[in-house]
């Protein structure tokens, strides 16, 4: 039997939404599945990794014991061996536990985890891992990379203009010209790499633009200013595959038109900030609060911006699986790609769902994707035999 | 070492009690049981202990049998040396005996006297009653049939009917006594446990009308061959005049033996035409013409396998002087019945839970169902079939090949005793797709929703109690 590691937590803004991801989404289901042992691997706020059964237990976060909890733990130690071994001191005798991963899963969204860091390691490491590569995670997450790299691929985007906080902060008064002199208010302020719309604010004029940069370079030392798209409708795709792309089905996020999907909207508010809008407009709960899936849109439409998604998709080199967020003007039918997510919180099972996917045979597939395309990784030569040390 | 355990630890005696209980207190087979040394540990999975006044008494009896081991066990060791002491631990299944002995004496001493009081004070109660009396019986159905007749007959009669599935003569004579009052219409279900039990409960309720539901091989540890069942449900024709049994064609052996009674199935009965059935999440449409007359009809029920019991209501409540227009309101208002056929919508996914589905003719008009339904993916769970006695190897064969010969795309199958028939039959009949053997059942009906998407029907057939294995 494979075991498989699922790695949840870690120093990110986006730590508590990246635990109910592993345990509702992926720990579950691959202990349903009966072909893998389960390994649940918890990175704390500190970034201390723990390995333990009663990891898997939400209600040791939900009731705030965890903190407590991992004051009585030890943290534990990562071997690479040619490979990843997991090892844990017994406390008796010095006896280690140890165990060997074959493949990793990987549920942590935003900063040390889904912007490559940890595929970075882990590719070090050599061992599988399912979700995006590194290289792809890197510009994924990157909302600036990730729109320069689909501008170049011929896919339309809004326009934009980007800062870093250093430079903001040491004269802000050329960047607001700049933006006001390229951009049309109403604006979106984002931190370039943060997802679950955390950071993210709107502004309208001058004041409330300073204000926003000031809220994302808080966050993020990168920051992209966006203009807002008119008749706006919010669709998502999410995809998987490595070579072959399948997309799931274009979803519509209900929320009101004054609003934008923010971090409240996606997880605290069960469907919306006007109190479950979606729900009296006759939406289905997913893991983001009410949405439509699949979105109501004539089919030349929705084909329209299921290609663009696939399109982004492959311009990044994504694999195992992603979601491509895009913002429509319903008047003009002009289909824009907004940013990519490169480990959609909850794997959007419910989207997979509604697709005909199971959540079993979701994380399923995200495995066997993740050991093919570590498969095909090994063809890949990595030695190059010179005379060039016998020169010392 | 971990079954032995599961016996001394102080969990076991009331494992021991709710076994029992799961047995209906039978001493027979709780011994039977329990003499092929179970782990306790594993044996009470689905049910919970009820705390009723016998199950009190059971259970009190098992711990203080367990408490007098206990004890005994520390006094041998105190007074001979602990060597002694492992030896009576060993003998704690007594516990098991005591409990025998003890159900066996509530039985003869408390029980039995009890309940023939209960039965004469419902006999009298009958006989000064005027009401139309219909007794439902057969090997499946009988709970479905009594239901829609229940439903039926309500729109234009006073109309009771036994409780769930309360199919013997004790929970008869105390719905007798309890709840039947000036009602113009009882509705009585039979149970058959054993041979001669129809003849017993028809001597008890007298019945008008009866309804032979189907036949099919259950409780054949206790019928020798489905002859002796054929024989039992053809008995009640000593009781019932044949123009006033109407009875099911599929169970032929029943209609060789009563060939006068009124029988039907899904395309005719007495004279009436069945046709246009049309089965979709809704229920199932048809239409019954007879000359010039016409029904169009529309139930709630699920499957075609439904039609030919609608339409013996049908025929019943005319027979009982319903209208038409009450027989058309009756037969709309009737829906699937808890755990029998009924559909629910589960992530887009379609589950027809028909988990009190224990026969193999249940079985065949589910997987008949299961093939009917639209579907991106149609899956198929069940354990398999209890009580078939000698029958069980060939019962479970034949359901690989029904299986197979509805060709689901995945087959979930309960890890027991016949899964491996079922996959014969699978086997020998070609069937190619998907088979997945579940070990832990509970896991698997709880977490559903992890395991399906949308666009899936998912058949759940029959349920496995605790008390097999």
């Amino acid at each position: 039997m494979k075991t498989i590691a699922v790695i949840f937590g870690s120093r990110t803004t986006e730590h508590d939404v990246s635990v109910i991801t592993a345990i509702s989404s992926i720990i579950k289901p691959l202990e349903l599945t009966r072909q893998y042992k389960v390994e649940a691997i918890y990175i704390a706020k500190d970034g201390a990794w723990y390995w333990d059964d009663a990891l898997k237990d939400v209600s040791l976060y939900s009731s705030g014991k965890i903190q407590e909890w991992l004051h009585k733990t030890q943290p534990i130690s990562v071997q690479f061996d040619g490979g990843m071994t997991l090892v844990k001191a017994s406390g008796i005798a010095g006896r280690k536990k140890l165990q060997k991963v074959d493949v990793v899963f990987p549920s942590m969204h935003g900063t040390f985890g889904e912007d490559g860091s940890l595929m970075g390691l882990l590719r070090m490491a050599n061992v599988p891992f399912v979700g995006c590569d590194m290289d792809a995670s890197v510009l994924a997450m990157d909302k600036v990379l990730a729109k320069q790299i689909a501008e170049a691929n011929d896919v339309p985007v809004t326009k934009y203009e980007y800062l870093f906080a250093d430079a903001y902060t040491r004269k802000s008064s050329d960047a607001i010209k700049k933006i006001e002199s390229n951009l049309t208010y109403p604006l979106f302020v984002k931190p370039a790499h943060l997802g679950s719309s955390i950071g993210i604010t709107k502004a309208s004029n001058t004041a409330e633009l300073q204000r926003a940069i000031e809220v994302a370079c808080h966050y993020d030392d990168k920051v992209i200013v966006e203009e807002a798209v008119q008749n706006l409708i919010e669709v998502t795709l999410p995809i998987m595959g490595n070579d072959v792309a399948k997309p799931a089905m274009l979803e519509r996020p209900l929320t009101q038109s004054e609003d934008f999907f923010d971090f409240d909207t996606k997880y605290m508010s069960a469907g919306g900030k006007k109190g479950g809008a979606g729900k009296k407009m006759g939406g289905t709960k997913g893991s983001q609060g009410y949405s439509e899936v699949p979105a109501k849109l004539d089919d030349s439409l929705y084909k329209k911006a299921e290609n663009i998604g696939l399109s982004v998709y492959r311009s990044l080199g994504c694999s195992g699986t992603a979601r491509v967020d895009m913002l429509i003007d319903s008047k003009t039918n002009h289909v824009y790609f907004n940013e990519v997510n490169p480990l959609p919180g909850s794997l959007y099972a419910h989207n997979w769902r509604a697709a005909g996917v199971s959540n079993v045979e979701l994380v399923q597939e995200l495995v066997r994707l993740a050991e093919e395309r570590w498969q095909h990784q090994q063809r890949n030569n990595t030695v190059f035999n010179t005379n060039f040390l016998q020169q010392f | 070492m971990k079954r032995l355990l599961s016996w001394l630890l102080p969990t076991g005696p009331k494992t021991l009690a709710y076994m029992l209980q799961q047995f209906e207190y039978n001493p027979g087979k709780f011994l039977q049981w329990a003499v092929s040394y179970p782990d306790l540990l594993q044996a009470r999975k689905r049910g919970s202990f009820v705390l009723t006044k016998r199950g009190q008494a059971m259970l009190l009896t098992a711990y203080a049998s367990y408490i007098v081991w206990l004890a005994a066990s520390v006094g041998f060791g105190a007074l001979y040396g602990w060597e002694y002491a492992s030896l009576a631990l060993l003998a704690q299944p007594a516990v098991v005996f005591v409990l025998f002995a003890g159900s066996s004496v509530l039985q003869l001493m408390v029980v039995n006297p009890s309940q023939r009081k209960e039965i004469a004070g419902a006999t009298h109660k009958l006989a000064g009653l005027s009401a139309t009396k219909i007794a439902v019986l057969g090997s499946y159905g009988k709970t479905s049939m009594k239901e829609l007749l229940l439903t039926v007959l309500s729109e234009g009669k006073s109309v009771v009917a036994t409780p769930g599935n309360k199919n013997v003569i004790i929970s008869h004579a105390r719905w007798i006594n309890k709840q039947v009052t000036d009602q113009e219409i009882l509705i009585v279900e039979y149970g058959e446990a054993e041979p001669g039990d129809i003849g017993k409960m028809a001597t008890f309720t007298k019945p008008d009308i009866a309804v032979i539901t189907g036949i099919a091989p259950a409780h054949l540890d206790y019928y020798p061959t489905l002859d002796a069942v054929a024989d039992d449900f053809a008995s009640i024709g000593d009781f019932v005049s044949a123009e006033n049994i109407y009875c099911n064609k599929v169970a032929k052996l029943v209609t060789d033996r009563l060939p006068d009674t009124v029988q039907y199935d899904h395309a005719s009965i007495a004279g009436w035409k069945i046709d246009d059935i049309n089965v979709s999440f809704d229920g199932t449409s048809f239409t019954m013409r007879k000359g010039t007359r016409k029904l169009m009809l529309h139930s709630g029920l699920l499957g075609e396998h439904h039609v030919g019991p609608l339409a013996a209501a049908v025929v019943i409540a005319k027979q009982l002087g319903l209208s038409d227009e009450q027989i058309t309101l009756g037969v709309s208002k009737t829906v699937p019945y808890e755990h029998r056929m009924e559909p629910r919508h589960l992530h887009g996914a379609w589950i027809i839970d028909d988990a009190y589905n224990g026969n193999i003719e249940g079985m065949k008009a589910g997987l008949a169902l299961l093939k009917a339904l639209p579907a991106r993916r149609r899956i198929y769970v069940t354990p398999g079939l209890v009580d078939q006695g000698v029958e069980t190897k060939s019962v479970h064969n034949t359901l690989g090949a029904l299986i197979a010969e509805s060709a689901p795309d995945k087959v979930v199958l309960m890890n027991n005793s016949v899964t491996q028939y079922i996959q014969q039959g699978l086997e020998s009949a070609g069937y190619d797709g998907d088979i997945d053997i579940q070990t832990d059942p509970l896991a698997y009906y709880t977490s559903l929703d992890q395991h399906v998407a949308a666009g899936d029907v998912v058949m759940l057939q029959n349920d496995w109690p605790d008390s097999y294995k």
